[in-house]
């Protein structure tokens, strides 16, 4: 399967954390496996570039972190929704779900001409 | 929500204040994703050093993320306003000289006028703590001596009697009552005498104990006092239990029938008085129509039109003027509501105060301006830069902003320092001999105000210089090397006017300061007919049911003298019924044998003292003709007076009054006296508007009263235990008798006049202070134009010029500045003392010797304030000056 190109549309790597968050609280690299494996490998990203956008949505108080041990045993900084994040996580589905069909729409009719 | 919100505000504060914890977290967060990455890539069957290598492929540049995750933790407004407050606190540091200026400025300016307007609002803003005080008026009988003149028992039974729709009338007798009680010193205490309404009238009831009921108005009934709040307190302690007691007043047992609250002791109206009783009045006293000790009170009913009830009381006075042309001819009533009685005639140099404090805050606000100014400017080439750097304009803006709200800030908070101890001070003057002070509370709502106009000065002169370079030329400003060779045109112009405008103002205070003071000691050292210096004296009340023949009064006379005549320092004593500082008073009507009968009111009118044997000789009044009183005018001799020098040369002219026969006015068979002596004329040391020139004099014996004032005039300095001998001579003869002002003569003159010297004083203080804030004014402008020229200064030596040229230059700058500025502050000094001569006109005020004085003073200051930078200037080394270039 061809990967979708490297350079994730501004904004979307916000919208996939919060998407991961929303059903366990996670460290930063079990974000990466999760997005991983859901996109089946198609989203890739530089791991590390997870970090400052952790830090940006932390700091809007839409996830808030906590240090715990990992499966590993070691200790690992866990991430977790905020009630404010669940909000904007739901808005933004529904922005960018909306934004997918216009765009998709827009380039089913260019295929028409 | 909120306990998110809550987290969320702790992980900002977390990032503010805890950076390094902040770092190694992200560090080892990191470092553990990392690792779980090399394990993965070794897992899948890579050596360690390709594991790795793969890793940091995968994750990218760990430097760059930190950078990133570093710039997310900035951006909060709070760490921004934390820093820029730390910066200014460290650049005012840098220049504590300037802080220290500012910040005393305007902690003088603000805590000044908010003591001053707190006293005002104190003396006249505060309405009377009486209900409807609106409606509460004082009716006065206008005599042409006495615009506020109190009326006789007949006339307000009169107008009681007449009042139809007016409203209520009341009444009250001040006067002094001897109080006593088994165990305790015998004290005077202060006494309104009022109809049982009294307290109905003015809306306020005892809150302990009863009020006054009708039947004991009576003569019979009246032994029952009310004690105000202030003398249950000192007196009795503030004992629960007093209602009931009984104590001796004027040697007569009353009962303590109540205590009035607290709050109605408001000090503008009668505060003072320590207890009321009734009326008491005798049928005969009812009669009365000569009297004149009953001052009326009103409460105006709201039912009256406007101007009705002034209109009904001068209708009434009309009628009694009518009615009864022999008390009353020439008078006529008026009344002035108490809101606007309760300010007196302190109204004037009160608002004059306030006005001159208002001065004071200007200078303080336009040195601070002008320090600002400076000190902005010479930061011109730092603006400049940092705009050149990019920085927005609110964040030039910002570091000034805040700078300047410390400096207001702290500046007020000292001010509130400062208005404490003034106020205590003010209440510590308005102390009196009873120990009642009249406190001023520190009016917040005006320190509210002053700490505002503090802030907008110190922010406006402190970002408008700013605005103004960042209009500049950037490249201009880099280029002329930041000294500059000279402020702006308009900069300086601004800055010259705020001096010149402050050394105009200082002039004012100054001139004013000087010219009053001046007066006032004048005043109080006009010895104008009698002599204070080595005089004791003291102040007795002989009650009148201990005291009532005469005999009694004269024989108590005869013993203390005498006894207070063997005592070894003492040269002479007297007793009489005033003490010429504090002026005579009890106007009589009087009348010439020979004469014609002058028109009813029209009558010669005199001031009367009665006074003992060696009166003249121990209060220092010389005699111009004829004799003194001798042993020899005793109570059955023939009456004789003694009358001052302008009685006897407007009545007499030429001839010599000597052997006259005058009387005073009386309905009765005229009591007719010979003149027997001439002696100089008294001014008391009370600034009074329309003093009665003729005095006249009668021995005491002929006609004694129970208010004495002793006088004992000593061959030398006054021995320390005179007082306690004159107070032991006194209770030996009537142990029940309170002595009360004992106390050398000069000090009861500086204490009578202790008000219009509070006023010279605080007038003073606003003087220096307003001096001191322009000295360090023109010294601040006069050293930066020094700084600023140091390189031209250089130049000049370099060039030839001589250090003293460079030196004049400098005071002369300083010099122009402040002469024209003391000029035109000599228009206004000119008003200031016009105002003053309006508001204080016994007071003598020589202008031309003050106003030349202040002129040269106010150069010398200059010239010294200048003289510090001019020296620094004259000790530029040209070489290093040029070099610095």
């Amino acid at each position: 399967m061809e990967k979708v190109r490297k350079e994730l549309l501004q904004g979307t790597l916000d919208l996939l954390i919060l998407k991961s968050l929303s059903t366990a609280s996670l460290h930063g690299w079990d974000i990466a496996k999760r997005i991983a494996l859901v996109s089946k490998d198609r989203l890739s990203l530089k791991q590390g570039s997870l970090y400052p956008a952790l830090h940006r949505l932390e700091g809007r108080g839409w996830i808030e972190a906590e240090w715990g041990v990992s499966d590993a045993g070691r200790s690992a900084k866990f991430y977790k929704l905020t009630p404010m994040g669940l909000t904007q996580l739901t808005t933004e589905t529904e922005h960018w779900q909306s934004f997918a069909a216009a765009m998709a729409s827009v380039l089913r009719m260019e295929e028409l001409l | 929500m909120i306990a998110a919100r809550f987290r969320w505000l702790r992980t900002k504060l977390h990032r503010l204040f805890r950076r390094g914890q902040q770092e190694s977290e992200l560090d080892a967060e990191m470092q553990f994703h990392f690792d779980q990455l090399v394990a993965e890539f070794e897992a899948e069957g890579m050596s360690k050093s390709r594991a790795t290598a793969a890793a940091h492929r995968e994750f990218g540049t760990v430097d760059s993320y930190r950078e990133e995750i570093r710039d997310s933790w900035r951006p909060s407004d709070l760490a921004d306003l934390w820093r820029s407050l730390i910066s200014a606190i460290r650049s005012l540091a840098r220049s504590p000289g300037f802080t220290v200026l500012a910040i005393t400025t305007l902690a003088l300016g603000i805590g000044a006028n908010t003591s001053m307007f707190s006293v005002l609002n104190e003396v006249s803003i505060r309405p009377l703590p009486y209900p409807d005080s609106h409606a509460l008026h004082r009716i006065y009988r206008a005599t042409p001596q006495d615009q506020l003149g109190a009326t006789s028992p007949a006339d307000y039974l009169d107008l009681l009697e007449q009042k139809e729709n007016f409203g209520e009338f009341t009444a009250y007798v001040s006067q002094e009552m001897n109080l006593s009680e088994p165990g305790e010193p015998a004290m005077i205490a202060r006494a309104f005498r009022v109809p049982a309404n009294f307290f109905d009238v003015f809306g306020i009831h005892p809150n302990l104990g009863r009020n006054f009921r009708l039947e004991e108005e009576q003569q019979g009934n009246h032994r029952v006092i009310i004690l105000s709040h202030n003398f249950w307190q000192s007196r009795f302690g503030g004992r629960p239990d007093i209602i009931g007691h009984t104590v001796r007043v004027d040697s007569e047992p009353h009962e303590i029938i109540g205590v009035m609250p607290e709050s109605y002791n408001d000090w503008r109206m009668h505060g003072y008085v320590n207890l009321f009783r009734p009326m008491g009045w005798t049928d005969e006293e009812r009669r009365d129509r000569s009297a004149n000790n009953v001052r009326i009170a009103g409460r105006v009913s709201s039912d009256l039109p406007p101007g009705a009830a002034e209109s009904f009381i001068a209708n009434f006075g009309e009628h009694l003027a009518i009615d009864y042309p022999d008390q009353n001819a020439g008078t006529s009533w008026h009344n002035t509501p108490y809101e606007v009685v309760k300010v007196g005639g302190g109204h004037i140099p009160l608002s004059m105060l306030v006005g001159l404090s208002g001065f004071v805050l200007l200078i303080a606000c336009s040195n601070l301006a002008n320090f600002l100014l400076a000190r902005t400017i010479a930061r011109s080439r730092e603006f400049a830069l940092r705009g050149a750097l990019g920085a927005s304009r609110l964040q030039l803006l910002r570091p000034l902003i805040l700078e300047s709200l410390i400096l207001a800030i702290v500046g007020g908070l000292l001010a509130i320092l400062v208005t404490t101890w003034t106020t205590d001070f003010l209440t510590v003057l308005s102390t009196d001999d009873q120990g009642d002070a009249v406190s001023f509370p520190t009016d917040w709502n005006v320190m509210g105000w002053a700490m505002g106009a503090a802030i907008l000065t110190s922010v406006a002169f402190g970002i408008a210089p700013a605005l103004y370079a960042m209009r500049l030329d950037l490249n201009q400003v880099l280029k002329s090397g930041g000294r500059g060779s000279s402020d702006g045109r308009g900069q300086k112009r601004l800055r010259h006017a705020l001096i010149i405008g402050q050394f105009a103002l200082a002039m004012m205070l100054l001139n004013g300061a000087v010219l009053f003071i001046r007066g006032l000691s004048d005043l109080n050292n006009r010895k104008e007919g009698w002599e204070s210096d080595n005089l004791i004296t003291a102040s007795v009340r002989l009650p009148e049911a201990d005291y009532q023949e005469t005999e009694r009064i004269n024989l108590f006379h005869e013993q203390v003298l005498q006894q207070l005549q063997a005592l070894p320092a003492v040269e002479s004593a007297s007793v009489s019924y005033a003490l010429p500082f504090f002026g005579l008073s009890n106007p009589r009507k009087l009348i010439i044998e020979g004469r014609d009968t002058v028109e009813v009111g029209r009558e010669p009118v005199a001031v009367i003292n009665g006074v003992s044997v060696d009166y003249f000789e121990t209060l220092g009044t010389t005699l111009r003709a004829g004799r003194k009183f001798n042993d020899g005018d005793h109570a059955d001799a023939l009456r004789v007076f003694v009358i001052n020098q302008s009685m006897a040369q407007t009545l007499f002219g030429d001839t010599s009054p000597i052997g006259q026969r005058v009387a005073y006015h009386s309905e009765d068979e005229p009591a007719w006296g010979e003149i027997v002596g001439v002696v100089a004329n008294v001014k008391s040391v009370t600034p009074d508007a329309q003093p009665i020139t003729f005095q006249i004099y009668h021995p005491m014996a002929q006609e004694p009263i129970g208010f004495n004032e002793f006088a004992v005039r000593t061959n030398g300095p006054i021995p320390h235990d005179l007082t306690d001998n004159i107070r032991h001579i006194i209770a030996g003869i009537d142990p029940t008798l309170p002595v009360r002002k004992l106390q050398s003569a000069a000090s009861r003159i500086d204490r009578s006049n202790y008000q219009t010297g509070v006023f010279g004083q605080m007038l003073f203080g606003f003087a220096v202070l307003g001096l001191a804030l322009a000295a360090l004014g023109i010294y601040g402008v006069i050293a930066r134009i020094v700084a600023q020229r140091t390189s031209e200064f250089g130049i000049r030596l370099a060039l030839g010029a001589q250090v003293q040229d460079i030196t004049f230059m400098v005071l002369a700058s300083g010099l122009k500045l402040s002469l024209a500025g003391s000029a035109l502050g000599l228009v206004g000094a000119y008003g200031i003392s016009r105002l003053l001569k309006f508001a204080f006109p016994s007071i003598e005020m020589d202008h031309l010797p003050v106003m030349t004085a202040m002129f040269v003073l106010l150069l010398v200051v200059a010239l010294l304030a200048s003289y510090l930078p001019a020296r620094r200037a004259s000790k530029i080394s040209p070489v290093e000056a040029l070099r610095a270039e």
